[in-house]
């Protein structure tokens, strides 16, 4: 099922290009704002780092089940004797493909454009990418799944997604500032430790909760 | 009957407000508080109760659930509203600001943004039964977040007054207060979930008869 | 003094304003009823005539 979003997306090329383009925007418009405010770049790229990655991906995470709402694949798929909690992991693995994406672009943009020096810890750096990722994945492909009901396209799934994930932005912004500022202690380990849990409350909450939005 | 019970109840609560004495540093407008507090916190017990009963329904899928589900979603969405205005007004007297992204304020804006979800969800969904269920999954995963949406807020540093010392005259106050907000929107959830199991009953009888 | 009172007339507005909603709603649905049930009684009344 990844395979099939995966190739689907790589022949139409519909969502990744455009996605691509909007956080190399993103990333170039903060990183002028930076140079503007050079003293206090350190202390604000970790929040524009987190805040343009948010917004890329919610750009892409409401449309996680688009193809299946639209193209009306959605009753064939049913057909599949596939458990709903593995269309949720299929489409979460999808949605964290894409927002790595969208990292690694806004990062190297970050350091190699705005002088960020975000691989002073390299691991440290990677484990905060890689969980808030995750969380960003998590609590949007549940909500986005609640595309399958609604009328048009109103900004409504990005406006809940981007409310949900908001512990996520802040946590992910203030470990990365500390990675910055050199000040891995108590509080840095408090942000990764807010990180992982929610991660797996939400990737939890959405294996179950995915089966009655799914059900007929 | 409606409007003079909620009347006099809110003429009660202004009373009670009035006799308060006046504390020595915020002075007047310092009595919101009686307004304010009771606010909050129904704004948050009835978030919680819309995604208790949003779970409940999910779980025994009887629509009793759902009604109380989504009167607790309004009313409750009222009081945070209120809890806005009200913070805002206080804030404006004591601090001269109007807003501040600190901790409790953040955590119930962010509150107030899902709650709204809820409502515009529900608008947006016919009134089926897939509506009552994605419904319940929206009000489960805000009440998830809560908690996360408090400590990241927390860790953050802030202004908003932390249980301020309280002369035990100013407690009994605040009891009172809460006390008869209660009612009134006890009142309220009561008539609301009263109101969709009408008309529930009033679209299976045009069914009947049709 | 003054912050006091704006802040409750926007409460008095909000749970007034919520409860007069609510009063329409509830008359409305009242009415709803009673004409259905009216509606129910008289297509009853033949056949039960019948029956008789």
């Amino acid at each position: 099922m990844v395979q099939k979003d995966l190739v689907s997306e790589l022949r139409t090329g519909l969502v990744w290009p455009p996605m691509c383009l909007f956080g190399l925007l993103v990333a170039a418009v903060f990183s002028f704002q930076m140079e503007l405010l050079a003293d206090q770049r350190i202390q604000i790229a970790g929040g524009l780092l987190w805040l343009a990655t948010v917004f890329a991906g919610m750009l892409v995470l409401d449309r996680t089940f688009a193809a299946e709402r639209e193209e009306g694949c959605w009753h064939a798929m049913k057909l599949y004797p596939v458990s709903a909690t593995m269309i949720y992991f299929a489409k979460f693995a999808v949605n964290v493909i894409t927002l790595a994406i969208i990292q690694l672009i806004l990062i190297a943009l970050f350091v190699f454009v705005a002088d960020i020096p975000l691989f002073k810890h390299p691991w440290a750096m990677l484990s905060v990418a890689v969980l808030g990722n995750l969380g960003i994945a998590s609590a949007g492909t549940i909500l986005s799944a609640l595309g399958l009901g609604i009328r048009g396209n109103s900004g409504l799934l990005s406006l809940l997604i981007l409310a949900v994930v908001i512990p996520v932005v802040i946590a992910a912004a203030e470990a990365t500032r500390l990675i910055c500022t050199d000040d891995l202690g108590d509080m840095w380990r408090r942000w990764i430790h807010l990180l992982v849990v929610f991660v797996l409350v939400f990737i939890s909450a959405g294996a179950a909760l995915i089966d009655f939005i799914v059900e007929e | 009957m409606l409007h003079a019970t909620t009347a006099c109840l809110l003429i009660a609560g202004a009373a009670v407000s009035y006799f308060a004495s006046t504390e020595k540093t915020m002075g007047d407008a310092q009595r919101i508080l009686y307004l304010h507090v009771p606010m909050a916190w129904f704004g948050l017990i009835a978030f919680l109760v819309t995604a208790i009963t949003g779970a409940l329904y999910l779980r025994s899928r009887e629509a009793e659930w759902d009604y109380w589900s989504q009167a607790s979603a309004e009313v409750g969405w009222l009081c945070l509203t209120l809890t806005i205005v009200t913070g805002s007004i206080w804030a404006h007297a004591a601090w001269n600001t109007w807003w501040t992204w600190d901790p409790r304020l953040t955590t119930v804006f962010i509150l107030w943004v899902i709650n709204s979800g809820y409502l515009l969800l529900r608008g947006n969904m016919e009134d089926t039964l897939q509506s009552a269920r994605f419904r319940a999954v929206v009000a489960i995963i805000g009440a998830l977040d809560l908690p996360m949406i408090v400590m990241a807020t927390r860790w953050f540093r802030g202004m908003h007054p932390v249980a301020p010392r309280m002369e035990p005259g100013m407690r009994v106050m605040l009891l009172i207060s809460v006390a008869v907000f209660s009612v009134i929107f006890g009142i309220l959830l009561v008539r609301r979930r009263g109101h969709l199991y009408l008309a529930n009953r009033i679209a299976l009888i045009k069914q009947e008869t049709d | 003094m003054g912050s006091y009172v704006v802040a409750f007339t926007a409460i008095l507005l909000g749970v007034i304003g919520y409860s007069i909603f609510l009063e329409k709603r509830q008359r409305r649905l009242d009415r709803e009823i009673e004409i259905l049930q009216d509606y129910q009684r008289q297509s009853d009344l033949p056949s039960g005539a019948k029956a008789a």
